[in-house]
């Protein structure tokens, strides 16, 4: 026990009279990776906030290298070697890949003036520690996002981490920038840095971690090491409930007759070319791909937000000419984005004014006006189908939770009964026990008789919910898996061959 | 490296003014002679000093109308106390007064901004009308052309003067110098001190600058300080060369001076912007002005073709951007 570094003895902290910690101790040493898994109000953040010194807890201790902090203040928290990476990485995106590394200790040494030729020096000195080379003129703004990452670690390790905490470090990543990213945390561990890593996603969670924490309703319910832990497992201390991961659950057949979407020698120079498929009534098909496989430009394309050079798209045996999105969706097709926040919803408008956005023509009273009473009758009854948490329809959206809001992104579609629905990540940081519901809102459409199109690179979700799978690479569907082809070693192999 | 420069704002805005020149030089040559040059400098000399003060602000995220008002209220004050001092001596001293005056006025801006976190926009409108409410209430309103000896002495001086055989004699003013001097004041200014970085850090991302240890209110106190003594300092100029002290002089032309640096490639959202830029982005104006004026365009169109080129100008980092796709992430190894 005398190796820990950090150690959490019975720690309690609420917010006005809600427990966010109940007696959560734990322990971490140097040089392992831990991962803390729980789903949203679990208790996760209050957690990292107390041990980063932001939220004095309000009972228990906090041991840093054995000596108990009382009241552990956030400059305290840094100097003993705590790092917390948030998810907007705290970068400038204005600077330089060397100013924003440098700049803290720029700052903390006092200077009036900037020695350029030392910010330099120390952004290569601390990229060298995770073996990173990155054009260091660069504005941060330009890079993607696993590059802002990679310059928000090393920006931690030159404050001399010894413990970096990062939160849902993998929610933008690519596959490959996955696997990337875990190769610097593996180095960081061989240096000793211990690393407690928030993430949502299991399987992730299983690959990287040595120990994993589960929280639920603010205590920690497993700390087990993750080498006998399986998804099943961790989802059920997660939830309270067991969930069901079985693949074969998925449901109906499709009606391999009738064909809703037809696709022909779809082409774009840059993004996709030559795509053809067929999608049936009540089938769910996922298309896979790394990024720039064309599965976004696909996407985007089918819904009229890119224009294709050649190839020929009907629906329900109508040529449907996809020009525009109001023309897609007249056409009967309807797409829910990826980045639901920012592309699916007016965040700050009421949940019934959200819901009805597409079908508010048909909601028309007398003068043509808007009949307000309809639209309340027609949102509740959306909010109701879809088991929508909401204490009123007139709440803004801003306030439901990333899965309510994801289903309110689903029902104003669903609302309007296209033919065919484009799910681009529709569980992209979604806590588990929504993602599952998601999932079986899919299913359900499917059932009713939906032709559903789900663009994904969480595999083993695809597996969960599709019919078949098809993969794309380099712009062309180069695979087709059906239902009883689908093992997810077979599909990632295919998808690493890119 | 040279795709770096090629891609810049202040290389595109440079490109268009060599193209500008050689077009204006074959449809009247009268434009590439030194008399027409010493012109264009004369008349962006005020505006650059200006354009100092107004880029600062926007770096920081904040869009400043008040420099024009600080820049005439306190020359105009300046002025009315050293002739009713009766003083005579050098121009030196009415930048002297002008400056402290300059900065105080920039200080109550700041106060507004940092203090109640009102947007900068609102504060300076309202300082705008303050400032020269308050000239013209307690100052006074009237023309003063009789300006005290050191001031004209000032006015008259020349660095170099050539004789054009149609256009009489031409001259450059020494504040030309003062111009460059004060632009590399504040580049240095913002390239080397904290503070400066702190301007671009508190543009780029301001919650992030509080929590990487930026003393906001302190950037802010010197960066509307330091505007609020360049907006002076184009006022006193202002009044030299062009021979009067007039409380309206600058108002109005504020927008200009903001079409300017905006056209130089400062984000009015904050985080970009660099003094070449933004004096490149006037020099735009200002040859355009004075193209369309030899070209015997009539004055109307030139406000027209300002606009056109703001819009444009503006419109082109925009469309560039949006060609740049997402980059996949750097690839560690195991």
């Amino acid at each position: 026990m005398n190796s820990d570094f950090l150690r959490l003895e019975g720690v309690n902290k609420s917010f006005s009279g809600v427990e966010a910690l109940r007696g959560v101790s734990l322990s971490i040493e140097p040089g392992k990776i831990y991962c803390l898994v729980g789903e949203n109000g679990s208790g996760k953040s209050t957690l990292i906030k107390v041990v980063a010194g932001v939220y004095p807890p309000d009972g228990g201790d906090i041991a840093i290298d054995g000596r108990i902090h009382k009241r552990l203040q956030p400059i305290e928290s840094i100097h003993a070697g705590i790092q917390v990476i948030f998810q907007d990485f705290s970068l400038f995106p204005n600077l330089t890949v060397a100013e924003n590394i440098a700049l803290n200790q720029e700052i903390s040494s006092n200077r009036r003036l900037v020695r350029w030729g030392e910010v330099k020096r120390t952004a290569t000195r601390a990229l060298g520690k995770i073996n990173v080379k990155l054009d260091l003129n660069a504005l941060a703004g330009d890079l993607a996002v696993a590059d802002r990452q990679l310059i928000a670690i090393a920006k931690a390790l030159l404050e001399n981490a010894r413990l970096i905490i990062m939160d849902e470090p993998t929610t933008a990543l690519t596959q490959i920038e996955v696997r990337s990213l875990f190769n610097v945390i593996n180095r960081l561990k061989q240096d000793g840095i211990a690393i407690l890593f928030v993430s949502h996603k299991l399987d992730e969670v299983l690959q990287i971690a040595d120990q994993v924490f589960v929280m639920r309703n603010g205590e920690k319910v497993l700390d087990q090491s993750a080498a006998g832990l399986d998804r099943a497992t961790l989802a059920r201390f997660m939830t309270g409930r067991t969930i069901e991961f079985d693949e074969s659950q998925s449901a109906s057949e499709p009606d391999q007759e009738t064909v809703v979407l037809q696709v022909r020698g779809l082409t774009r120079a840059g993004a996709f070319s030559d795509i053809s498929l067929d999608l049936h009534v009540g089938e769910i098909l996922g298309i896979t791909g790394l990024l720039g496989s064309g599965r976004t430009g696909l996407a985007l394309a089918l819904f009229g937000m890119l224009k294709p050079e050649a190839g020929e798209v009907t629906v329900r045996g109508k040529t449907a000419r996809l020009e525009s999105v109001p023309r897609a969706v007249r056409s009967g097709i309807g797409y829910v984005p990826e980045d639901r926040l920012t592309e699916g919803l007016f965040l700050t408008q009421a949940i019934d004014n959200n819901l009805v956005i597409c079908i508010v023509d048909s909601l028309r009273g007398r003068f043509r006006l808007l009949d307000r009473g309809m639209l309340r009758r027609s949102a509740v009854d959306w909010v109701n189908r879809l088991r929508i948490l909401a204490s009123s329809v007139r709440m803004p959206v801003s306030s439901l939770s990333g899965g309510n809001q994801q289903r309110v992104v689903l029902a104003k579609w669903l609302a309007r009964e296209p033919s065919v629905l484009i799910l681009n990540g529709p569980t992209v940081g979604v806590d588990v026990g929504s993602k599952v519901e998601i999932h079986e809102i899919i299913r359900e459409l499917g059932r009713r008789g939906m032709a559903l199109l789900v663009i994904s690179d969480d595999v083993p979700e695809l597996m969960s919910v599709c019919h078949r799978i098809l993969l794309m690479r380099h712009g062309r569907i180069v695979e087709e898996f059906s239902r009883s082809e689908f093992t997810e070693e077979a599909i990632n192999r295919m998808l690493v061959l890119a | 490296m040279i795709r770096q420069i090629t891609r810049s704002n202040e290389f595109v805005i440079a490109v268009s003014i060599v193209i500008l020149s050689i077009v204006m030089t074959i449809v009247n040559p009268a434009y590439f002679t030194l008399a027409n040059l010493f012109g264009m400098f004369r008349n962006a000399t005020v505006f650059g000093i200006l354009a100092l003060a107004c880029l600062i602000v926007m770096i920081s995220g904040g869009v400043d109308v008040s420099f024009v008002a600080i820049a005439s209220a306190s020359s105009y004050i300046t002025l009315t106390l050293l002739i009713n001092r009766g003083f005579q001596g050098s121009a030196l001293v009415a930048y002297l007064i002008a400056l402290p005056i300059g900065v105080l006025m920039g200080c109550i801006n700041a106060f507004f901004v940092s203090r109640f976190k009102l947007p900068t926009f609102v504060v300076t409108l309202g300082t705008y009308s303050m400032y020269y409410g308050f000239v013209l209430f307690f100052v006074g309103s009237g023309y003063l052309y009789t300006l005290p000896a050191g001031i004209s002495a000032y006015a008259r001086m020349r660095l170099v003067t050539v004789r054009g055989a149609e256009v009489g004699t031409s001259s450059l003013h020494p504040s030309v110098l003062l111009l460059l001097g004060l632009a590399v004041l504040v580049w240095a200014f913002l390239k080397y001190t904290m503070i400066g970085r702190g301007i671009y850090a508190l543009g780029g991302a301001r919650d992030v600058a509080e929590r990487t240890g930026f003393n906001i209110p302190v950037v802010q106190f010197v960066m509307f300080g330091l505007a609020g003594a360049l907006a002076s300092i184009g006022g006193v100029t202002q009044v030299a060369l062009y021979r009067n002290g007039n409380p309206a002089a600058l108002m109005g032309s504020e927008l200009d001076v903001i079409a300017a640096v905006v056209l130089g490639g400062a984000a009015i959202t904050g985080g970009r912007g660099t003094v070449v830029g933004s004096l490149l982005g006037l020099m735009l104006i200002v040859i355009l002005k004075s193209s369309l004026i030899l070209a015997g365009i009539s004055a109307e169109w030139q406000r027209f073709v300002i606009g056109v080129a703001l819009i444009i100008g503006t419109s082109l980092p925009a469309i560039r951007g949006a060609r740049l796709r997402r980059r996949p992430g750097t690839v560690v190894a195991g």
